[in-house]
């Protein structure tokens, strides 16, 4: 999905009316690992950074963070430094504190928001494990985020207004997942789930029109069916539209930016028995398929993957790498073979979001889809 | 080329040392065959929880030939039989002689830069195998040496700090090793440590006692945790007095390049302790008197006209020739990582002994893995404590952690501290040393 | 009848020599008493020690010396290894922070760009010395290399590509990471029949871009001037300034400065 000045407008006015109400602009690194829920109790809007890079960002990034550091994080940093004088960033300056976290070294990164560009940090540490000790660690870690938000937004998250915003995400959530399954363009579908993310809430009746729209027993989408995991494609990113223009179908983007992210979801049968904190905590728990899970991610990425070929009946999987992402990058061909040893082909493809990247690119999909 | 050979009648510590590190696998074979000993990877400087189980703490790399070994072996005899200091006079004598000044420069220039050459072969090993093309060298450099020696290991202790890449590639060692355990190492708020936060820490360290008392058959006591957290302080006192004492002086018991060799040889030989922690303090504190003696004894260089340079960080990888580059225009050069990183704070020894180790963990993690800011002013810090006139940056290729920020390293340390930094990229040992030489050449031409 | 007799001693001329030998050019400096009389240049060819040698004999010639005339010779440059007639080496960061400062004794940045490599120099207010500086000198982008590869691929002569560029009014977006992605992007670009005055500008754009990056992530201060053998470059000039929104000063020989620095320096440090 291109990123044009009027989608960036879009979301720049959507920020600027919530601020108007008062309301405080809390972004988030768009991985799978902080509850928005959170943000969303305190009655703040969540925003996700899910806005892809380009050449000249990482370049600028490259001025403040080393030029081995993941494009990401040095994309991330370059949209900070330009948001005065450029329209597709101007939006960035509606926010009202950042959260960072350990999920990754560029998540770490993204830490110097605050040293260089005055944006409030809140700090988040999550274990590595899921033992019982980690679980609680986890769960410490999340209450005070809770209360340091909390304090921030000038409200205490109580226990009812974490449950009523884990609601209200579950269902934007449920739709999403809905959706996914749906024979819609993966690049639609795609626009579909940055648009839930970014205006949460506010977006549920366009959703839920262009759910009633859909068929959902409608005539297959033609070509060679393909799913996207690694590192996400953002906004911006031409990525699946590039698949699509080849004649395959994305059929399932199981990345931060798509299924991963509605299928995280917390359990609200329990309200009443268990703390909305606690629920969290056991949502955390069953994420053993996220990056940044130890010991063996390598085995539960792969095996979340082919549960979904095999659901779904796909042969062919898009492993995304991010230059100097060590979380899909170091594990990358672990995962390769434990999925081609099962019968599926991967094509694992590297970017850098330069230019000539994209351009080296449609050699190799249709190679690939040449292969299925 | 290193001076050492120079130095080394009055050095018998440092051969000494250098040899229990270098040429210690007999050692480490013997311990495992014939006592049955546990061998346990060690990859940071936390080797007091393996010793206080008995087991013993190696970096994998110290079960390898060195090519200086044929050397080693019959230096280690003639200091086993005729002490270090002996033997060390013994080799000055030989250094008198025309063909034993070669043999004794090649002995002692190998005691160090073979240890170097070792590390590219594992690095080779890595690039070979495909692994992480774009990892950092010191990572690749692991992976050579637990694909190389990991089977020999009991258990693989992985600490998992900070850097997510680290981390990540500790889930690729699983296929060298016969078992792995993990240690979550928690971080926190800058100068927010909580309750909760030490607990879990505290619950880490009691599943890693347990898992080590399983392989050993050993039991940890509040006694043998006591016991290890005592030598390992002394060795933190003793590199201490090397490093920030000694190190400072005007007078060094050496030639600058050799006391850098020493503090190249000590950390390195820190992480692990040379798998033997008594004999390691009693070789810290040899070298610490010999130093003393020689400073006494007039035996060394007046270094008051030579600059201070520090060279960080180096545990992603760094070229050694550096330091003589420094040191033939005029400098003197201090590595002091672990001083940064806060492993050489003592661990407590009064109370419970568990929650000491965890609080002395989470005191190194306050140090560096809680934020970027605040591992680059730790790395300053060091900077100050030696009182440093200039900077070696060492940037190594694929490090997307240690030094990610150097902009606001450069940007205090230049404005706020007025010490000057030249960056220099590192990609191999021995890689581009013209361009590394520019650098250099032209950070000391500033001063 | 006798005469006071008075002694005057007349301080001897002091002569020095700055050699920088570069990747392209060799440039020599003769100093009489800390003041430039002359310079001279030439390609410098893989035989760099032969080429300076030859170039130093030259200016011993023709102004009537000896080497023994000579109180220091400074080898500087990629090639100063090379220079074994010198009494002393020093790097280009000193050598050119000394030479830009005979012209602009106020210039607190300075930009180089030469044949293979590119830095950035800062220079203290105070002391008039280097206080950092940062380099490339591991890849062609943004270097004089550059220059040359895509002149070759726009089939124009190089020294016709800077007021090419200045004829653009709207540049080609070209690569300024890698000259091999750049070159190919070029030629693609004059395939598709792009203006050659665009695609000039482009390349002047991504040079710029590429060392710009230096500039900013070493923190410079104005005044800011631009040396090296690509300074002659009016194009780049343009870039450069418009990259970093500031005026940037040219001294009057800005690919001498590496040689004249060196042999200023040797005056200077004739006493210590």
């Amino acid at each position: 999905m291109e990123f044009t000045i009027d989608f960036a407008q879009e979301i720049n006015e959507f920020l600027a009316a919530e601020r108007a109400t008062g309301k405080k602009i809390i972004g988030i690194i768009g991985h799978d690992i902080i509850p928005e829920e959170i943000i969303r109790a305190a009655g703040a809007v969540p925003l996700r950074l899910i806005f892809a890079g380009t050449e000249p960002l990482t370049n600028e990034g490259g001025n403040y963070l080393s030029s081995t550091t993941c494009v990401f994080s040095r994309a991330v940093i370059g949209m900070f430094s330009r948001r005065a004088e450029e329209p597709l960033w101007q939006f960035l300056r509606n926010l009202d504190a950042l959260i960072v976290s350990n999920y990754c070294n560029g998540d770490n990164a993204c830490e110097l928001v605050k040293h260089y560009f005055n944006v409030p940090l809140f700090r988040v540490y999550i274990p590595y494990k899921r033992t019982d000790p980690a679980l609680t660690q986890y769960r410490s870690e999340i209450t005070r985020l809770r209360d340091a938000i909390g304090q921030f937004c000038g409200r205490e998250i109580t226990d009812d207004a974490l449950w009523d915003a884990i609601a209200s995400t579950n269902e934007i959530k449920f739709k999403l997942m809905q959706l996914s399954k749906m024979p819609l363009l993966g690049s639609k579908k795609q626009e579909i789930f940055y648009r839930a993310m970014l205006f949460g809430s506010n977006y549920l009746p366009e959703l839920d029109k262009i759910l009633s729209q859909t068929d959902l027993f409608g005539p297959a989408l033609k070509g060679k069916k393909l799913l996207l995991a690694g590192a996400a494609p953002f906004i911006g990113d031409p990525l699946i539209e590039m698949f699509e223009g080849a004649g395959a179908v994305v059929a399932e983007n199981l990345t931060w930016t798509g299924t991963n992210y509605a299928m995280q979801f917390a359990n609200t049968s329990v309200r009443g028995q268990a703390s909305a904190i606690d629920e969290l905590v056991q949502v955390f728990k069953k994420n053993e398929s996220s990056e940044h899970y130890v010991p063996y991610s390598y085995e539960k990425v792969a095996e979340r993957i082919y549960k979904f070929c095999a659901d779904e009946g796909i042969g062919g999987v898009i492993y995304h790498i991010l230059k100097f992402c060590e979380l899909t990058g170091t594990l990358k061909d672990k995962i390769r073979d434990i999925l081609t040893e099962k019968g599926l082909k991967v094509l694992q493809i590297e970017r850098d979001y330069s230019a000539s990247a994209t351009g080296q690119l449609s050699t190799r999909i249709e190679a690939f889809l040449e292969m299925l | 080329m290193s001076t050492l050979h120079e130095d080394m009648e009055h050095f018998g510590s440092f051969l000494r040392l250098a040899i229990h590190y270098l040429y210690d696998r007999d050692n480490l074979k013997r311990m495992k065959v014939k006592e049955k000993k546990a061998l346990v990877s060690m990859t940071y400087p936390f080797s007091e929880i393996v010793f206080a189980a008995g087991a013993v703490p190696v970096v994998p790399i110290r079960m390898h030939e060195f090519t200086s070994d044929r050397y080693l072996s019959t230096i280690s005899s003639a200091g086993n039989l005729f002490g270090w200091d002996n033997t060390a006079k013994l080799v000055g004598v030989v250094r008198q002689f025309g063909a034993g000044r070669n043999l004794v420069k090649n002995i002692l220039h190998d005691v160090v830069s073979s240890l170097f050459a070792k590390y590219n072969e594992m690095v080779a090993i890595a690039d070979a195998a495909g692994f992480a093309p774009d990892g950092c060298y010191g990572m690749r450099a692991l992976y050579g040496m637990f694909a190389t020696k990991g089977q020999n290991l009991t258990l693989n202790l992985n600490f998992l700090y900070r850097c997510s890449a680290y981390i990540k590639f500790c889930e690729i060692l699983n296929d060298f090793v016969p078992r792995s355990h993990y240690v979550d190492w928690p971080l926190f708020p800058p100068g927010q440590l909580s309750d909760a936060t030490v607990q879990y820490m505290t619950q880490e360290i009691e599943g890693t006692i347990a898992v080590l008392e399983e392989i050993t058959g050993n039991s940890v006591t509040q006694a043998t945790l006591r016991d290890a957290a005592r030598l390992g302080n002394d060795c933190r006192q003793a590199y201490k007095e090397i490093l920030l004492d000694i190190g400072k002086q005007d007078f060094w018991p050496c030639t600058p390049s050799t006391f850098s060799e020493v503090l190249t040889l000590l950390n390195v030989a820190f992480t692990d302790g040379c798998s033997n922690q008594v004999r390691f303090r009693d070789d810290l504190k040899a070298m610490v008197k010999e130093m003393r003696d020689n400073i006494r004894n007039g035996i060394g260089t007046d270094v008051s006209h030579y600059k201070k340079v520090v060279m960080q960080p180096i545990l992603g990888g760094y070229e050694p020739e550096v330091q003589e580059m420094v040191s033939e225009l005029g400098g003197r050069v201090y590595y002091g990582e672990w001083y940064a990183f806060g492993f050489l704070d003592d661990i407590v020894l009064g109370g419970d002994m568990v929650r000491n180790y965890a609080e002395h963990y989470l005191h190194v993690s306050g140090r560096t893995g809680c934020s970027g800011i605040i591992m680059q002013d730790s790395f300053l810090d060091f900077v100050r404590a030696v009182g440093a006139e200039a900077v070696v940056y060492s940037n190594a290729f694929g490090c997307r952690d240690m030094t990610s920020f150097f902009r606001y390293y450069r940007e205090r340390l230049t404005r706020e501290l007025e010490i000057p930094v030249a960056l220099v990229s590192f990609t191999r040992i021995g890689e581009g040393l013209e361009q590394v030489k520019t650098r250099v050449q032209a950070l000391m031409e500033m001063l | 009848m006798g005469f006071d007799v008075q002694i005057i001693q007349v301080n001897p001329t002091t002569y020095t020599i700055g050699v920088d030998i570069g990747s392209l050019s060799t440039k020599v400096s003769l100093a009489k008493d800390g003041c430039i009389i002359d310079n001279a240049v030439s390609r410098s060819t893989h035989e760099f020690a032969r080429v300076g040698r030859e170039m130093f004999d030259a200016m011993l010639q023709k102004h009537n010396l000896q080497k023994s005339d000579i109180s220091e010779i400074l080898g500087t440059g990629y090639g100063r290894h090379t220079v074994d007639f010198a009494t002393k080496k020093v790097t280009e960061i000193t050598a050119h922070a000394r030479g830009v400062q005979y012209f602009l004794p106020d210039i607190r940045t300075i930009i180089d760009i030469g044949g293979q490599d590119s830095k950035v120099i800062l220079v203290s207010p105070k002391t008039k010395k280097v206080v950092d500086f940062q380099m490339n000198d591991k890849c062609a982008a943004g270097t004089g290399r550059f220059c040359e590869v895509m002149a070759n691929a726009l089939q124009v002569p190089l020294e016709e590509l800077g007021p090419l560029s200045l004829r653009s009014n709207k540049p080609e977006q070209i690569s300024s990471t890698c000259t091999v992605f750049a070159e190919s992007e070029v030629i693609s670009l004059f395939a598709k029949g792009a203006k050659k005055e665009d695609i000039a500008a482009g390349i002047h754009e991504a040079i710029a871009k590429r060392v710009g990056g230096m500039v900013k992530r070493l923190g410079a201060v104005q005044p800011i001037a631009f040396c090296g053998g690509v300074a002659k470059n009016v194009g780049v000039h343009r870039a450069l300034e418009k990259e970093l929104n500031s005026k940037i000063q040219l001294p009057a020989q800005p690919q001498m400065t590496g040689a004249i620095g060196a042999a200023l320096l040797g005056f200077e440090q004739l006493d210590q």
